[in-house]
C-alpha cells in the first residue's frame, strides 16, 4: 500500500482505538468551540442538528467486553449489540458526556432507551420518534416535527435557542454532506477497483474514526485520504483475492472483517449500520441501486426530513425494497464472489430480512454466508473454519464456471 | 390478609366454565367462517393483533390473526414441528414463535385446523404498536403470497397522551388504510356502518371490564386459564354482535359464580397476578399453582384488551378515536404507563405476588419486566417471581426448574401470611429475576 495512505489509515484506526483518551481530551473540543458531547445511536440520530446545537457527536457502540451491570435492567435475550452499549453507559464510561439522543429503530434498543433515562445520570436525554414507514403520507411532516423537537431540547441544552440552532444547520449540514461524499467516494473506489485501496476492516476504521472525532477535523483527513486514493490509479496487478460484501448491522470491531479477510478474501463493500447505511442515500425515483449517494446539503428541517427518509434503509424501516436494490447493487459492481452475513445475536429485524435477502442474492448467482456476531465480534470458534469452506466453495465455482475444473463438484 | 376472601361458603365449581362450550362453538364457528370466506372468495385479510380491524368487520372483510393461530399452534402442541419448518428455511430460532410457528404453518400449507394452514390472503395489514417483530413477518408472509401489504406506522408513546403531531401521523395512515381497503377489495366504507362497529367494540370491552371485575370477589370466579381462552373472541371478534353475545353469556356466568362463592380454587391462600403471554404448550402450569391455593385474579395481558373503548362523543370523529386508541395499547406506551396500570391491577385485585412469564419470545413484553418488577415490590411491597420460558416454543422451556422456583415462591407468600403481610426481603431472590 501507498505509504501515505498508510499513514492516514493509521492515524484514523488509532483515534478509532483510543477513543477514550480521544474524547476526554476536553480541551480539544472545548478549542473547537463546542459546548459538550452528546452520544447517539444507530444511523437516524441526525448529527447535523447535535452539531448546530455546539455539541460534539459521539455514536455509541458496544465494546467487547460486557460486565454485568445490564443483567439486571435487560434479560440476556435482548439483543447484544443494545445490551452492550447499557452495560457500558451504566459502568459510567459515558460519564463525560452532556447526554444522549436515541431515534426510534427497534424494540430492543427502544427499552434500552428506557433504562438509559433512568439510569445513566447525564443532563440530556432524548428519545426521537421517527417513521418506522418511510413512505408512509406525512412522513415527512411527521419526522421534521420530531426533528424541530430534538433541535429545541438541544438549544434548551446548549443555552441556544431552536432558532438559534436551526440558524446554524445549513452551515453543519454541508459539514456532514461533506464527509458523507468522501466517504461515499472512498467506498466506490473500493468497490470498483481491479484491486481495493483498502481492505475492509481498514474501511471500517477510517468509518469508525468519523463517528468519534471532531468533525472538521475528521473531514480534512479524510479529504487527503480520498484525494491520496483517487490519485493511485487503478493499481490491478497482482492476483486479487476473492471479492466479498458484507451485510448487517453495527460493527464495532474492524478485527471482525480482518478474520474474514484473513481468511483469504477481501472485503469491497457493505451494508451495514456502520457503513453505508450512514452515508448513503437512494436518488430519486431508484430503487437504490446505482444512483446511491452521498444525497444533498439539506438547508431545514424539511430537507433533513428527506434526507433521512431517503437513505438507504435499515431493516427496521418499512419497505426495504431500497435496501435489497442497494445490496445487490452493490454486490453486483462489486464484482463480489459471495455476501456474508453478520448477524447481531437476538437482532430481529435483520434476522427477519436474512432468508430473503439470501434468495435473492441466490437468483443473482451469489452464495452466501451467515455468521453470529455478539456486540460485533464473531462469536463462534468455528467461524474461520466455515469461512474457510466458504471460499473454498467459490473457489470450485469459479474453477467450474471457467472450465477449468475438471470433474464436476 | 387472605383468610377474609376465602369465605367460608365457598366452593369449586362442578367444571370449567358452562360457557367454554359456547366459546368452543364459536371459534370453531369463526374458522370455519375463514375457510369458507375463502371458499367463497369473500376478502381475507391477515391482520395484526393490535390492528384496527373495524374498518374490516364495518367492510365485511374477513380479518385472520396470524397471532392467534400461533397461539393455537402452541395450545396444540404443535409449535415446534413448525417453528422448526420456519428454522430449517433460514428463520433463527430466536425470532418471536408464533413468527416462526405461523411462517412454517403458511410454508407448508399444513396446521392444526383443517389439515391445511390458514387460507391465504388477499391482502395484509400490520400496525406496529405491538412490536417491530410484526412488520417484517408481515413483510415475510405479504412477499410469499404477492399479496398487498399496508403497515400502520404508530410512533412509540412513551406518556399519555400522544402528542399531537403524532395522532396526525397516525390519523393520515388510517385514511390511507381505508382507502386501500376499498383498493383492494372494490367495496366502500360506509361510516355509519364503521361507528356501530366500533360502538360494538366499546359494548365488548364494557362486558370485558364486567367480567373481570368479578375477579375482585373471593375466591375469584375465574382464573387465567379462563381467562386466557376467553379472550380469543376479544381479539378476534372485536366489534361484532357475536363477540357482545358471548361475554353478555360469560359475565353472566361469572356473576353467578361470584355470588355463590364459587372458584376454581375456593380455598384461595393467594392471588396472584399473571404479567405476559401465556405459555400456551403449558397450561397446565396453572393448575400447579390451583393445587396450591394460588390463583391468578387479573393478567396484564387480558387486561390489555380492557382498552379499546370509543366514548359516543369520540365517535364523532372515528378515524381520530382510532388514532388515539390504538396508540396508547400497552406495548407502545412507556414503562412508566405500564407500571401503573400493573400497579391499579394488585390493588384493584388484592394481589398477593405478582408472576412474570420472561418471554424469550417476546422483545416489546419482556424486555421492561425487571423495572415493573422493581416497581411492584418498591410500591407495592409485593413478591414477585419470574418465570422463564417461551410462550408457544416448548425448547425454551424448563418445566422442573419452574416448579422449583414456583414453590419457593410459594412459601415466600405463606411466610408473608405468617408475618401479617410484611415485606419479605428474601423474595428479592425468591423472584428468580436477577433484578428482582
Ligand atoms: S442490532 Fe438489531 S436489535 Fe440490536 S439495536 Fe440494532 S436493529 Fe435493534
Ligand atoms: S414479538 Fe411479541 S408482540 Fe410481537 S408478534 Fe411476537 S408475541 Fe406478538
Amino acid at each position: 500500500m501507498d505509504e501515505d495512505i498508510a499513514r492516514l489509515v493509521a492515524e484514523l484506526t488509532a483515534v478509532y482505538e483510543g477513543r477514550r483518551a480521544y474524547l476526554a481530551g476536553a480541551a480539544r473540543f472545548k478549542a473547537a468551540g463546542y459546548r459538550g458531547t452528546i452520544g447517539y445511536f444507530c444511523t437516524y440520530a441526525p448529527e447535523e442538528l447535535i452539531l448546530a446545537a455546539g455539541f460534539h457527536p459521539v455514536r455509541i457502540v458496544a465494546e467487547p467486553g460486557m460486565v454485568g451491570p445490564v443483567d439486571g435492567h435487560l434479560q440476556s435475550f435482548a439483543c447484544s449489540f443494545a445490551r452492550g452499549c447499557l452495560d457500558q453507559a451504566l459502568r459510567r464510561v459515558y460519564e463525560g458526556f452532556d447526554g444522549v439522543v436515541f431515534p426510534a429503530t427497534c424494540d430492543s434498543l427502544r427499552t434500552a432507551a428506557e433504562v438509559w433515562r433512568r439510569h445513566v445520570p447525564q443532563r440530556f436525554f432524548h428519545f426521537m420518534n421517527f417513521p418506522a414507514r418511510l413512505d408512509a403520507p406525512g412522513a415527512e411532516a411527521f419526522a421534521a416535527r420530531e426533528m424541530a423537537d430534538l433541535a429545541e431540547a438541544l438549544g434548551v441544552a446548549s443555552g441556544m435557542d431552536a432558532a438559534g440552532v436551526l440558524a446554524r444547520l445549513p452551515g453543519t449540514a454541508a459539514l456532514t454532506a461533506e464527509i458523507r461524499g468522501l466517504l461515499a467516494r472512498l467506498w466506490e473506489l473500493r468497490l470498483t477497483r481491479a484491486r481495493p485501496p483498502l481492505t475492509g476492516a481498514e474501511a471500517l476504521s477510517v468509518f469508525l474514526a468519523g463517528v468519534v472525532m471532531e468533525r472538521r477535523e475528521y473531514r480534512d483527513q479524510l479529504a487527503r485520504l480520498v484525494a491520496k486514493v483517487e490519485a493511485l490509479g487503478m493499481d490491478g496487478t497482482g492476483t486479487a483475492p476473492t471479492r466479498l460484501v458484507v451485510t448487517g448491522g453495527v460493527i464495532e470491531d474492524p478485527a471482525t472483517i480482518r478474520l474474514i479477510e484473513d481468511a483469504g478474501a477481501v472485503v469491497v463493500g457493505d451494508d451495514l449500520c456502520t457503513g453505508t447505511r450512514a452515508f448513503l442515500t437512494a436518488g430519486p425515483g431508484a430503487g437504490g441501486g446505482p444512483s446511491a449517494g452521498p444525497g444533498g446539503v439539506p438547508a431545514d428541517l424539511g430537507g433533513l426530513a428527506r434526507l433521512y427518509l431517503t437513505k438507504v434503509p435499515c431493516p427496521t424501516k418499512h419497505p426495504i425494497d431500497r435496501r435489497v436494490e442497494t445490496l445487490l447493487d452493490t454486490a453486483k459492481r462489486g464484482r463480489a464472489a459471495g455476501v456474508v452475513f453478520l448477524l447481531q445475536k437476538f437482532c430481529e429485524t435483520h434476522a427477519f430480512d436474512q432468508p430473503y435477502l439470501a434468495s435473492r442474492l441466490t437468483a443473482a448467482g451469489l452464495p452466501s454466508l451467515v455468521l453470529e456476531v455478539e456486540q460485533g465480534r464473531l462469536t463462534e470458534g468455528q467461524a474461520s473454519t466455515r469461512l474457510g469452506a466458504f471460499l473454498e466453495m467459490i473457489a470450485g465455482r469459479r474453477e467450474v464456471a471457467s472450465g477449468n475444473g475438471g470433474e464436476q463438484r | 390478609m387472605t383468610a377474609d376472601r376465602t369465605a367460608a361458603a365457598a366452593v369449586k365449581p362442578a367444571g370449567r366454565l358452562k360457557v367454554d362450550a359456547d366459546l368452543k362453538r364459536l371459534m370453531g364457528k369463526y374458522y370455519s367462517g375463514v375457510f369458507w370466506a375463502h371458499r367463497l372468495r369473500r376478502p381475507i385479510a391477515w391482520i395484526t393483533s393490535g390492528a384496527p380491524v373495524e374498518p374490516l368487520y364495518a367492510m365485511g372483510i374477513t380479518p385472520v390473526y396470524p397471532e392467534n393461530y400461533g397461539a393455537i399452534l402452541g395450545a396444540r402442541k404443535v409449535s415446534a414441528e413448525f417453528c422448526e419448518i420456519a428454522e430449517g428455511a433460514g428463520y433463527s430460532r430466536d425470532l418471536c414463535s408464533y413468527a416462526r410457528g405461523s411462517i412454517g404453518s403458511m410454508m407448508a400449507d399444513r396446521g392444526p385446523l383443517n389439515g391445511h394452514g390458514l387460507p391465504a390472503p388477499d391482502l395484509l395489514i400490520c400496525a406496529k404498536n405491538i412490536c417491530n417483530v410484526v412488520v417484517k413477518w408481515w413483510e415475510v408472509m405479504a412477499r410469499h403470497y404477492h399479496k398487498p401489504l399496508f403497515v400502520l406506522d404508530v410512533p412509540y408513546v412513551p406518556e399519555e397522551p400522544a402528542k399531537p403531531h403524532q395522532l396526525d401521523f397516525v390519523r393520515g395512515q388510517l385514511d390511507e388504510m381505508i382507502a386501500f381497503l376499498e383498493k383492494h377489495t372494490r367495496r366502500r366504507l360506509s361510516h355509519p356502518r364503521l361507528v356501530r362497529v366500533l360502538e360494538n367494540s366499546t359494548a365488548t370491552v364494557a362486558l370485558w371490564e364486567e367480567v373481570q371485575g368479578y375477579r375482585r370477589a373471593s375466591p375469584s370466579p375465574a382464573s387465567a386459564l379462563d381467562m386466557f381462552t376467553n379472550m380469543a373472541p376479544i381479539v378476534t371478534l372485536r366489534g361484532t354482535d357475536e363477540a357482545v353475545g358471548y361475554y353478555r353469556k360469560l359475565a353472566a356466568e361469572l356473576k353467578g359464580r361470584a355470588e355463590r362463592h364459587e372458584g376454581p380454587v375456593p380455598d384461595e391462600r393467594y392471588r396472584l397476578v399473571w404479567d405476559n403471554i401465556a405459555i400456551w404448550h403449558n397450561l397446565r402450569l396453572m393448575k400447579y399453582f390451583h393445587e396450591r391455593g394460588a390463583v391468578f385474579v387479573g393478567e396484564s395481558y387480558t387486561n390489555a384488551w380492557g382498552e379499546y373503548t370509543f366514548s359516543p362523543d369520540e365517535l364523532k370523529d372515528p378515524i381520530g378515536a382510532m388514532a388515539r386508541q390504538y396508540s396508547g395499547v400497552l406495548l407502545n406506551v412507556g414503562p412508566e404507563v405500564r407500571l401503573a396500570r400493573l400497579l391499579k391491577m394488585g390493588r384493584d385485585y388484592r394481589a398477593d405476588g405478582v408472576v412474570f412469564h420472561s418471554n424469550r419470545s417476546c422483545k416489546t413484553y419482556s424486555l421492561s419486566q425487571y423495572f415493573l418488577a422493581r416497581g411492584v415490590q418498591d410500591r407495592l411491597g409485593l413478591p414477585t417471581l419470574f418465570i422463564e420460558a417461551d410462550m408457544a416454543d416448548p425448547r425454551a422451556y424448563a418445566d422442573a426448574v419452574a416448579k422449583t422456583r414456583i414453590d419457593a415462591f410459594l412459601e415466600i407468600l405463606e411466610g408473608r401470611r405468617g408475618a401479617g403481610g410484611a415485606t419479605v426481603d428474601s423474595t428479592r431472590t425468591g423472584g428468580g429475576g436477577p433484578a428482582c
